[in-house]
């Protein structure tokens, strides 16, 4: 006789962390409407053997290869982003309203960046102060007066969400230049219709497949030439940048040649490949590189990451670059507060997502209201990426809150701060046990003759007990999004 | 295809032939060792000769660990302080397939990749440590795996080509590398159908070393002298190893990507790889003697680097001056 061992429970008697918002449960044993299925869901496979499936999918990662490296440690060192399998989830109402949201917003940064880098209409009304803008580190002044083919900037846009207490959304902040990590979207999906293929299927969940695609599709409408001409590649710093498994992913996906910068040569006729064949020519390139390091002859003349001329090439309406040069001034965090006007000066529309109150260090007032208050605040450098160079007030220590201070009265243009915003939480495993961690969301949003939105994105979750640094160089995982809804 | 990755293509595939041979060499080797009454030969010097590794050798283990098979084995299995040990081997190919990702398959990469993390694990020194005859039929039948994946599940275009190319030159000089090691065996003058049984057991090792025992006997009943076997080795037309047989495979690749390169005629590339087969095919091999086996084999030897070098000239390191004379 075959004695039944009793399953163990997996999400029941999950306590949501206090004061948090959790996008799962309402209170303890207490799943939200539209959680209730797939907690169900979960339930049934229980303690024991989700444990199993989760090893699977950590092997999975593993030999396929999806790994980041990692600069601390020796050269070449690379670690699998950690996969949380519990999947995140977003009702289809909600996820419409942020879709919507989103194309606004990219839409409205596109237009800012096309009038900067011209009339600048936006800077003469007085909309945004005119020092902002001209003296962010991310306003190249030689790109004055250069419209990228068909006016597009952002051909590709990571906008950073969070939830608020209330579970709505947020954004956090904006990636104009090169957001990555799209390509662990498309891994987690995959892995997790392989470790939990009977819960994915139960919801109706809308695909990801469709992103390189897309991509490719967004790339080749903006070259210089027909679409069906168009001759996309990726350019890659190498194999020991820290994102390099995502850029040969997406050229493998979209099925164009990887390339690195010594690939390449300009003439007056445009960019060529150096290939088996001969030289061909290359009409756009989603360019995985800042902008400093495309062109020694343009930017840095120490840079043995760029093309020589490539820079000129662009000027001269031979090539599309992916994304433009200096769209930084798009993303700067003190711009950041200004995005809500730029939607209602060139869109004439109110803006559908909400964003973080944000303090501009450059401004006296609020320079003083920040240093009287950084034991509260959260404080980031403009230019800051990837979670450092930041202060978290609240988890700060007096020296580090000193050691800020200082800083700010330096160099006030530096930094912006904003309150501390409390991050929505969702069951995560750690550790043997389900727990709440506290999640953002980076969706991508892709530009071509329209704009088009993947479903979901990326889910970042911080691991650590108490923590709110979600990014990958500091403890952070993932999870897989998913949108539901079906195939709408 | 962009030149840099076509020559890491070319070197991917190489280094999986490598890491067969010498998996094949260390497996075969060792039981030779074992069963075998010859005296000169009882030794891994041979296996290190082919692998070009005599002075490394000497210098980190001293020569007396030619006869101390458990260093030998070690330093051609996992030394990385040796390029041609199974473990640096796939530490090339692994990190060729790294920079290729985009042109290889999914397939081809997770084979190469499991298997360097394999080989990085506790399981894969266990297992050699348990029993090693496994350890190098699994390396093998990784070999063999990524051949499959290869033909299988890629494109049979430019990229494919490349690899084949590789891999193929490999094969020719490695053969002809565990030949040469052996080529001394024939200068006794040795007549066709009169070996001693020590002799005949001389060239099944040799036939061994290649993979060659069962195909040989498919082709010839008797049992195996030296000229049987040097002929059937070099120039058997059939068998997949032989030199010939690699060089024809060789040739044909050359003029495949030689059209790749849109020229109207062939390129130096493929005018060597050409010249070669020719030598090689007309070649007499009725009687050959124990040296002008060596002058043969040093040619096949010589000729696939040289093939090396002119190829890198040719398709990946076209100089940029050409490049804009085409243009123009």
């Amino acid at each position: 006789m075959v004695r039944r061992v009793p399953k163990l429970p997996l999400l029941k008697g999950y306590e949501p962390m206090a004061g948090a918002f959790d996008e799962f449960f309402s209170g303890k044993d207490e799943p939200r409407a539209e959680l209730a299925r797939l907690v169900k869901q979960l339930e049934r496979v229980g303690l024991r053997e989700f444990e199993k499936r989760q090893d699977l999918a950590n092997g999975a990662f593993l030999d396929a290869g999806v790994t980041f490296s990692v600069y601390s440690e020796s050269q070449g060192a690379e670690r699998a982003f950690p996969f949380d399998l519990i999947p995140r989830v977003i009702a289809a109402s909600e996820w419409d309203h942020v879709e919507r949201g989103l194309e606004q917003r990219v839409r409205a940064l596109n237009a800012f960046l096309a009038d900067v880098y011209s009339g600048q209409r936006i800077l003469e009304e007085g909309v945004i102060p005119k020092e902002l803008v001209l003296k962010s580190p991310g306003y190249l002044k030689q790109m004055h007066g250069v419209v990228p083919p068909h006016g597009i900037y952002i051909h590709i846009a990571g906008i950073d969400l969070i939830r608020g207490a209330f579970g709505e959304f947020i954004v956090l902040e904006d990636n104009a230049r090169t957001p990555s990590g799209v390509s662990y979207v498309l891994e987690n999906r995959g892995v997790m219709k392989r470790a939990l293929p009977r819960v994915f299927s139960k919801l109706a969940v809308r695909s990801t497949d469709e992103y390189p695609s897309r991509l490719r599709k967004a790339l080749c409408e903006s070259a210089p030439v027909q679409e069906h001409e168009a001759k996309a590649v990726v350019l890659t710093p190498g194999p020991f940048n820290s994102a390099y498994f995502e850029h040969s992913f997406l050229a493998r996906r979209m099925g164009v040649p990887l390339v690195h910068a010594s690939d390449m040569f300009v003439t007056d006729k445009g960019v060529f490949l150096k290939t088996t064949s001969g030289p061909e020519r290359v009409d756009v390139i989603y360019r995985r590189i800042d902008d400093e390091f495309l062109d020694p002859k343009a930017f840095r003349p120490d840079s043995l990451l760029g093309v020589p001329g490539l820079v000129a090439a662009y000027r001269n309406g031979k090539v599309t670059l992916a994304n433009a040069i200096g769209n930084g001034v798009a993303d700067d965090k003190a711009i950041y507060p200004y995005v809500h006007d730029m939607i209602r000066f060139y869109l004439s529309e109110e803006p559908i997502l909400a964003q973080v109150k944000t303090y501009d260090c450059s401004r006296k007032e609020d320079l003083k209201y920040v240093l009287e208050h950084l034991s509260e605040l959260v404080v980031k450098a403009v230019d800051g990426s990837g979670g450092y160079g930041m202060l978290m007030g609240p988890a700060a220590s007096k020296a580090e809150i000193a050691e800020f201070k200082e800083k700010l009265l330096a160099k006030p243009r530096g930094y912006i701060a904003q309150p501390r915003v409390e991050l929505s939480t969702a069951p995560t495993w750690v550790d043997g046990a389900v727990v709440p961690r506290r999640l953002d969301l980076r969706p991508f949003v892709l530009t071509g003759k329209s704009i088009w939105v993947l479903p979901g994105g990326l889910t970042r979750v911080a691991l650590k007990e108490g923590s709110y640094v979600v990014n990958s160089s500091q403890g952070g995982g993932s999870k897989d999004t998913w949108v539901l809804g079906g195939a709408a | 295809m962009i030149s840099r990755v076509a020559e890491n293509c070319f070197w991917l595939s190489r280094y999986m032939e490598r890491a067969d041979t010498m998996a094949r060499l260390l497996a075969v080797n060792r039981v030779h060792i074992l069963d075998s009454q010859l005296n000169e030969d009882q030794s891994w010097r041979p296996v290190v000769t082919v692998a070009g590794e005599q002075e490394r050798f000497e210098q980190f283990l001293g020569e007396k660990a030619y006869e101390n098979t458990e260093k030998a084995e070690e330093y051609l299995t996992w030394d990385e302080r040796n390029p041609t040990s199974v473990y640096s081997s796939f530490a090339g190919a692994r990190e060729n397939a790294r920079t290729t990702r985009e042109v290889i398959s999914r397939e081809v990469w997770e084979t190469i990749n499991s298997t360097w993390r394999w080989l990085n694990e506790q399981n894969a020194r266990k297992l050699y440590r348990k029993d090693r005859q496994k350890f190098f039929a699994k390396i093998r039948s990784v070999c063999a795996e990524h051949q499959g994946n290869c033909h299988d599940t890629l494109l049979h275009e430019e990229a494919f080509d490349f690899l084949k190319f590789g891999s193929w030159l490999e094969r020719a000089a490695q053969t002809a590398r565990v030949m040469d090691v052996r080529h001394h065996w024939l200068t006794r003058d040795s007549v066709d159908d009169v070996e001693s049984p020590q002799e005949a057991a001389q060239w099944m090792g040799l036939l061994r070393l290649c993979s060659a025992v069962e195909p040989f006997f498919k082709r010839h009943t008797a049992a195996p002298t030296g000229t049987l076997v040097v002929r059937f080795l070099l120039a058997d037309r059939s068998f997949p190893r032989s030199v010939l047989f690699s060089l024809i495979q060789v040739d044909a690749l050359a003029t495949h990507i030689n059209q790749y390169a849109n020229e109207s005629k062939p390129n130096e590339t493929s005018r060597l790889t050409r010249e070669l087969l020719d030598r090689i095919s007309s070649s007499d091999f009725s009687r050959p003697s124990g040296a002008e086996l060596h002058v043969t084999l040093t040619d096949v030897i010589e000729s696939t680097a040289g093939i090396c070098e002119r190829a890198s000239r040719d398709y990946f390191n076209r100089r940029e001056d050409d490049l804009e004379t085409w243009e123009r």
